[in-house]
């Protein structure tokens, strides 16, 4: 009797997130199945080999650089090389990041050209470059990264990859197998909108619900594949010895 | 149609097989949408220590640091928050090396009193710091730093949810922070993707066979609720009746 009003209860839940556990079990199936390394593309791009500071090569010293005069204090200051170029990369206390000349302070630009030769010295792929253009504003593929240039390839996995308008570095690189697995992502995680929270209150309420047909579940496989047993004899093992 | 003894039949037989890893992984999941992932990430335990740099005349030149190194790739000025000492952070070919911005004078790794130092400038908790540990070697390296190279400073502190922030010595960059609610997310993460040693393989056989396996499952249950609940029998029933 219990059983049955447990068994119906768990039928009356589990119709309600079934259809979330069909779709948990599809998306894991997809993630297991869907090669990591092409959803990552970390095959397909990779920060160039570093070059080295020549000794002799002019460089200013920070206190030096034209913006010291303006804004005397910045949340960091890294002298780096951009596009082969020796640059002052500075993040100022409003979060701006503007990059200048090593050699005299002047402001270096990513522009098409330069987001161009950089996506040149990433790609590892065989695919050739369709496009560079200016990607303003998040999409699902750019989300979280902030202002990019995008370059576009023409090979067999779909290959972009995203680099910083502010400084030239590699932000993402993303192939057919991430957007699918992206997609399988925002279902698993209930989060319909920005796919990456998955601390919201739908995706909690569905895993509670399952946690409980999860138990049900194995509580009534014990006690139905245990029925059988109960008319088998009792085993001599079962029966302590004195 | 299949016929809903055959789906009953599938679904138990299969809940049966990959029943405890669907108990498993719902489990493991509720445990990870319900606590907030910035607190996983141990972003209560720290603050933001990042003082504001002034650039001025005061700077030790560049010139003194670049001398007699060709294989510089990169120099970043940064403040070590322990005691505000404005550092530049050489990357070379090799490896990291760390000079006073203010002298040019190269600076040692760091010992267990600075290491403790830098650790306490970083913690926002309440605790107050229970040991420091220079790991040397990657065996020395726990588990919940895989990945990482040594040598690196744990420092651990007391408090409830035994924090451990771990630094590195060349640099006095707060590397990463552990805590109890990390350690279990990523031992129930490790059970979510059956990857039980590394944790991060989320091709790895046994979930190639068990999510299908779960899938199918799943499907027959749906199937089942579908028939139980269901529509065929009703119309049957009326059907039935009306004969």
């Amino acid at each position: 009797m219990k059983l049955l009003r447990l068994r119906k209860l768990h039928r009356w839940v589990a119709l309600v997130v079934g259809l979330q556990v069909l779709v948990w079990t599809a998306s894991g199936l997809a993630f297991a199945w869907l090669d990591h390394h092409e959803v990552t593309g970390e095959a397909l791009a990779a920060a160039p080999k570093p070059l080295s500071l020549p000794t002799d090569t002019g460089v200013l010293d920070p206190g030096r650089l034209p913006i010291a005069k303006e804004t005397a204090t910045v949340r960091s200051l890294e002298l780096r090389q951009v596009d082969e170029a020796w640059v002052y990369r500075i993040e100022t206390l409003d979060g701006r990041v503007s990059l200048l000349r090593a050699s005299d302070g002047t402001p270096f630009v990513i522009d098409a050209a330069a987001a161009r030769r950089i996506a040149g010295r990433h790609y590892r792929g065989t695919g050739r470059l369709q496009e560079v253009r200016p990607q303003p504003a998040a999409t699902n593929e750019t989300r979280g990264l902030g202002a990019s240039w995008q370059a576009s390839y023409d090979d067999e996995f779909g290959t972009r990859l995203y680099f910083s308008t502010d400084d030239g570095a590699l932000l993402a690189v993303r192939t057919d197998a991430w957007r699918l697995k992206d997609f399988f992502w925002m279902l698993h995680t209930m989060d319909y909108r920005g796919r990456d929270d998955f601390n919201n209150p739908l995706v909690m309420t569905a895993g509670a619900a399952a946690v409980w047909v999860g138990l049900t579940g194995v509580w009534l496989l014990l006690r139905v594949f245990g029925r059988r047993s109960v008319t088998e004899p009792v085993r001599s093992r079962d029966v302590p010895r004195s | 149609m299949l016929s809903p003894r055959i789906a009953r039949l599938g679904h138990r037989w299969l809940a049966l097989l990959v029943g405890w890893q669907l108990a498993i992984w719902s489990l493991s999941g509720l445990y990870m949408v319900v606590v907030d992932l910035d607190f996983i990430h141990g972003d209560s335990l720290v603050r933001n220590v990042a003082p504001p740099l002034r650039l001025d005349d005061r700077l030790a030149p560049l010139g003194a640091i670049r001398a007699g190194r060709d294989d510089v790739q990169a120099i970043r000025l940064r403040a070590l928050p322990d005691r505000d000492q404005l550092v530049y952070e050489v990357t070379r070919a090799s490896r990291l090396e760390l000079f006073d911005a203010r002298t040019g004078r190269l600076l040692p790794a760091l010992d267990e009193a600075r290491a403790r130092a830098l650790a306490q400038s970083h913690y926002a908790g309440r605790g107050s710091i229970a040991g420091a540990q220079l790991l040397t070697r990657a065996s020395d390296l726990p588990d919940e730093i895989r990945g990482r190279r040594p040598p690196v400073w744990r420092v651990d502190f007391d408090d409830w949810t035994a924090t451990s922030l771990y630094l590195d010595p060349a640099t006095g960059r707060l590397v990463t922070r552990r805590h109890r609610f990390w350690r279990w997310f990523d031992f129930l993460w490790s059970l979510h993707i059956m990857d039980y040693v590394e944790r991060e393989d989320v091709n790895n056989p046994l979930l190639r066979i068990a999510t299908p396996l779960a899938f199918v499952t799943a499907a027959f249950g749906g199937w089942l609720a579908f028939h139980s609940f269901g529509f065929l029998q009703r119309r049957r029933r009326r059907d039935g009746g009306a004969a």
